[in-house]
């Protein structure tokens, strides 16, 4: 401790002689002159390009997040819409299957009946075309037993049958015919 | 055996040996607290001291150095631009809240290379040889340095100066920039207190006082130059003294490297505050409007 206090006794000693710290304009001059082209140089060729380049990086950076928030918004909005087309999309085919179903309900419905129809009037006809035949086959039944009998008739009254007789018989035969 | 080959494996344990071995053969008497630079050549008509030839080497190392770290800057940085990034962003980080965003961008080169500057200065002097080594006479056994070949510019006092000088000069540059006139006189004269909160009885006379405190405050900034120079030439000359007093102990050896951070956090953290004392009025409310 003794030499710090020493030390300092004597610096205070120097101190008090004249211009002790060799304070000089010229030294303070070449100082000023000295640290000023270190600071232009220092600034000019070494820190602005490191300033320059991390404000560049930072901008860069800022840019960067600033388009990943612009993108997580679209990507948002692209969902959203993507979402709404395929629920429209999803409304106009359930839309299209009903008026398929209402359609192809009615287009079967329509055939049935038609179908139906044709088949009633096919139906009809051949009820009709039956009883037709019938008819004409009773006629024709009804003539040849008409002629049947007739022939019986002279076969067994063993003479010949005048026209008039053979038509009587003949009538007989179709009215009795006709009950049946 | 193992002991003595450690001891020479060990540069860390060489480097202090060193260091006390120079301290010892040279220091005991080596400046005698003789605070005066040694003139030792001229340029024309401007004198090339001792210090200002560290001055000088030390820029060199400061440049050669920035320049090995960073080289050309690139987007994707390597380790020693990261280095040197991340150095800066610190400095950022610390100089920004105090001198405010608007002279931000003026002052932080002046900022930075001061504490390059002063810090590197100040580390200078704890190098073996300097201050330690140079002309001297021979008495009683034991060589007196009388004039050393280099010596840290922070421990002449003509080297404070001009950083102090440079200083104001940045000062009164930004504050004139980002501040104006009409600012500068209202913060030294205008009265502070609100005349809608304050009587008129009150309010008057206080002015008075604001003028009077007015006059005091530039008292106080045209002693800031003196202020600043003192303190680091005083903090670095003293610890130079001192070590040469005490033969290079190592504590103090340590303690000197912290100083000498320390006052070129002080020097620099001041001038920051000069500025931000006239510039950093109102920005937050500046940056609200806009």
């Amino acid at each position: 401790m003794m030499p710090v206090v020493l030390a300092a006794a004597e610096a205070v000693e120097v101190a008090h002689e004249s211009n002790a710290f060799g304070v000089t304009v010229n030294y303070v001059v070449m100082q000023i002159i000295s640290f000023t082209i270190l600071a232009f140089v220092l600034y000019r060729w070494g820190l602005r390009p490191v300033l320059a380049t991390m404000d560049e990086r930072n901008a860069k950076i800022a840019d960067g997040l600033r388009y990943t928030e612009e993108m997580q918004a679209k990507l948002a909005d692209a969902q959203k819409q993507h979402a709404e087309t395929i629920r429209l999309a999803s409304l106009e085919a359930q839309k299209l299957v009903d008026e398929a179903r209402a359609a192809a309900k009615a287009l079967v419905e329509r055939e049935t009946k038609q179908a139906t129809e044709k088949t009633q009037q096919m139906m009809a006809k051949a009820q009709e075309a039956i009883h037709l035949e019938h008819r004409k086959m009773m006629a024709d039944a009804r003539e040849e037993i008409a002629r049947l009998v007739a022939l019986t008739a002279q076969r067994v009254l063993s003479r010949e049958l005048s026209s008039e007789d053979r038509r009587r018989y003949a009538d007989a035969a179709a009215r009795e015919l006709t009950n049946v | 055996m193992i002991p003595s080959l450690a001891l020479r494996k060990n540069p860390f344990v060489w480097s202090v040996m060193a260091l006390v071995a120079t301290g010892l053969a040279t220091s005991a008497h080596a400046a005698e607290g003789n605070a005066a630079p040694a003139e030792l050549f001229r340029i024309g008509p401007l004198p090339v001291t001792n210090a200002i030839a560290t001055t000088w080497v030390v820029s060199l190392l400061i440049l050669m150095g920035l320049r090995m770290l960073v080289g050309t800057p690139k987007m994707i940085p390597g380790r020693g631009q990261a280095l040197v990034e991340s150095a800066l962003q610190g400095l950022k980080e610390l100089f920004e809240p105090i001198v405010g965003k608007r002279a931000f961008a003026s002052s932080f080169p002046l900022l930075v290379t001061l504490f390059l500057y002063i810090v590197l200065q100040n580390w200078s002097g704890l190098l073996p040889g300097v201050g330690t080594i140079g002309w001297g006479y021979e008495a009683d056994g034991v060589f007196h340095v009388t004039k050393p070949f280099i010596r840290p510019a922070n421990s002449d006092w003509n080297g404070t100066i001009a950083l102090a000088a440079v200083s104001m000069l940045v000062w009164a540059y930004v504050v004139l920039r980002h501040a104006g006139p009409k600012v500068i006189l209202h913060d030294l004269f205008g009265n502070k207190a609100s005349k809608s909160e304050i009587a008129a009885a009150i309010y008057y006379p206080l002015s008075l006082i604001f003028i009077i405190v007015g006059f005091i405050e530039i008292v106080s900034i045209a002693i800031r130059p003196f202020t600043l120079s003192v303190r680091l030439f005083g903090n670095v000359f003293g610890g130079e003294n001192l070590l040469h007093a005490t033969g290079f102990v190592p504590p103090f050896y340590f303690l000197e490297t912290l100083v000498g951070l320390v006052q070129a956090l002080v020097f620099t953290l001041l001038v920051s505050i000069y500025i931000g004392l006239l510039c950093n009025h109102g920005d937050d409310h500046t940056e609200e409007h806009h």
